[in-house]
């Protein structure tokens, strides 16, 4: 399989660099290789930036999903003290390639890339080239997947990549049907799995990537189209807020329901009334 | 509570009627059946429950189909028998359960659950369940196999309809897993759970939903297409790529668009667009204009040799 490796002469040095230490396992695990070298940084917040001057990597695969300014701020800060020939490969679900080259001191060298492929343990993901992306770089990424025997699709970008964006959908279409008392999430999934053999339950899905990297997908799509389609649901948003997932809101429901079973049931003792 | 007044008798406390669930439970016992309508999905069902050892009368307006569905039930046995997905004994349960007649009184006479499965086509299946009303128990669970109509426009015509309720199985029956039981306004909680434990009995795994437009999956799954058509339609991506894409980065065994070929985009752009008609224009169902063009000129997908691909031979 990697019969083509000239060892010590193409090896890449990577930095991966997440806000989420999870995503920043899950991104290192999809780029290490023989013919890769790769540093993790993990930078939870703006004030933690690493000092990245005179830093030897060749591509930085960024995944800052904080607020709007640690993605920016921190795009800025890493490129202006890197090498101008460092190429990055950005995150990027709820911002478009073009909108974070622009804060590059040379735009030409930023791509976007799907990371959710990633946490599902899949190597392989979508990449998105900016406006500004010289065709010098795609060529260079192009190889620099090969060489890491990572297979990728090339699009145009768009907002929420392909796969998140549609999934997100399926997720809030999803999560209005619960908020709507059509389904349990549970029936919901199962459904799902059974009757149009998806890979995953929507809800379970949303759960795993998590609900504030759904919830920001959907935002920005909404925001960016500005069509009512892609407003997030209010149980969306409220679990997000809870710092909730789906699963947990079924077994809250279910709980819930049950004691009102009991509650309701004419004549059946009193042998309830103290868990009520 | 660890004291009660002992000299004050028992008295039923005051329940709201909306908390009044079951006082007596009611059994539902469901052991003879009646299917009404014998075409593909009718007799699939019929099928499935004569090979699961329950008495079924399959009914039909013509003779002719009925004898056909007969013939196709058994092959289709036979098939699975062979390839080990049913045991022997299916055979011998679908000779000995399921009958079937043109008279549909005589069909549906002391059942304890009807299922339509006439064509999808309201008038039609309103006029099945006022004949239904007419001559099944009182007591017979009245239940439509319906993918996108409502279950509360056939309670309506029935003069109890607190015993209508949607059993939606998926095509091909016999291999489909799931089965979508939907609860009109007026279908009580017991009535789901008997045919729940009637569907687990059959073998397959049952999801209870609200009877809204689509139910759960043909809602759910909209924007699976929806969203693929309006990223064609930006130029994100080639039909090829958006497929490979949703294969490989997700796991999904056919892309968007394969799907839509398959499904037939005259069948697939009809349900966006009942969704859509059925929620008062939803922006999410929205259907996209593509598939009209695509359905006006023809390109139906693989049963017409091209649609978003092109199909030899």
């Amino acid at each position: 399989m990697m019969d083509n490796q000239i060892p010590g002469a193409t090896t890449w040095h990577v930095a991966c660099v997440a806000s989420d230490k999870n995503h920043l396992d899950c991104l290192a695990e999809a780029f290490t290789h023989p013919n890769t070298r790769v540093d993790t940084f993990y930078i939870p917040d703006e004030t933690s930036m690493p000092n990245f001057s005179g830093s030897p990597h060749k591509v930085v695969v960024e995944w800052l999903d904080g607020s709007e300014d640690m993605k920016f701020e921190g795009l800025s800060f890493m490129s202006g003290l890197m090498d101008k020939k460092t190429l990055f490969l950005s995150a990027s679900l709820a911002f478009l390639p073009s909108e974070l080259a622009y804060v590059l001191p040379n735009p030409a060298m930023l791509v976007g890339f799907d990371p959710i492929p990633f946490l599902f343990q899949k190597r392989t993901t979508t990449v998105a080239p900016a406006l500004q992306t010289s065709l010098r770089t795609q060529r260079t990424l192009r190889s620099f997947f090969e060489k890491i025997e990572m297979p990728v699709h090339w699009i145009q970008e768009t907002p929420g990549m392909v796969m998140p964006r549609i999934y997100a959908m399926l997720a809030n279409e999803a999560a209005f049907a619960v908020q709507h008392g059509i389904a349990t999430v549970k029936d919901i999934d199962t459904a799902m799995t059974l009757g149009t053999n998806y890979p995953m339950g929507p809800l379970a899905w949303a759960d795993k990537v998590g609900l504030r990297v759904v919830y920001t997908i959907l935002q920005y799509c909404w925001e960016t189209y500005r069509d009512d389609r892609y407003r997030p649901s209010l149980l969306l948003y409220r679990l997000m807020g809870a710092g909730q997932t789906f699963y947990q809101y079924h077994r809250h429901q279910h709980e819930q329901a049950e004691a009102a079973s009991r509650l309701s049931v004419v004549g059946s003792g009193s042998s309830d009334d103290d868990d009520l | 509570m660890a004291e009660k007044p002992a000299e004050k008798p028992a008295e039923k406390p005051f329940v709201p009627f909306f908390k009044r669930t079951v006082i007596e439970p009611v059994t539902h016992e469901i052991k003879t059946l009646a299917v009404v309508g014998a075409g593909t999905m009718g007799h699939g069902i019929a099928q499935l429950i004569a090979c699961a050892g329950l008495t079924v009368r399959l009914t039909d307006v013509d003779q002719a189909v009925l004898d056909q569905a007969v013939q196709q039930a058994t092959a289709s046995v036979e098939k699975l028998v062979a390839k080990g997905q049913l045991e022997g004994q299916a055979l011998e349960n679908l000779k000995q359960y399921l009958s079937t007649t043109t008279d549909l009184a005589a069909a549906v006479a002391g059942t304890d659950l009807v299922i339509e499965a006439v064509p999808e086509d309201m008038a039609l299946k309103q006029a099945v369940f006022r004949q239904l009303d007419q001559h099944c128990l009182p007591q017979t669970i009245l239940a439509s196999n319906t993918s996108a109509l409502s279950i509360d426009e056939l309670a309506g015509v029935v003069s109890n309809r607190q015993r209508v309720l949607g059993l939606h199985f998926f095509n091909p029956v016999a291999l489909m897993p799931l089965v979508e039981i939907i609860a009109g306004l007026t279908t009580p909680p017991e009535l789901l759970d008997a045919v729940m434990d009637f569907a687990e009995g059959l073998g397959k795994t049952p999801v209870v939903a609200k009877n809204v437009p689509g139910f759960i999956v043909n809602r759910v799954a909209r924007n699976f297409y929806g969203e693929a058509l309006r990223m064609l339609e930006e130029n994100v991506a080639s039909v090829e790529v958006l497929d490979a894409i949703m294969r490989e980065t997700a796991g999904f065994k056919m892309g968007p668009f394969e799907l839509m070929d398959l499904i037939g985009i005259d069948v697939n752009y009809a349900v966006t667009q009942s969704v859509y008609e059925a929620s008062f224009h939803e922006g999410r169902f929205k259907p996209h204009p593509l598939q009209r063009t695509m359905v006006e000129n023809g390109l139906l997908g693989r049963k017409t040799g091209a649609g978003f691909y092109h199909y030899d031979g």
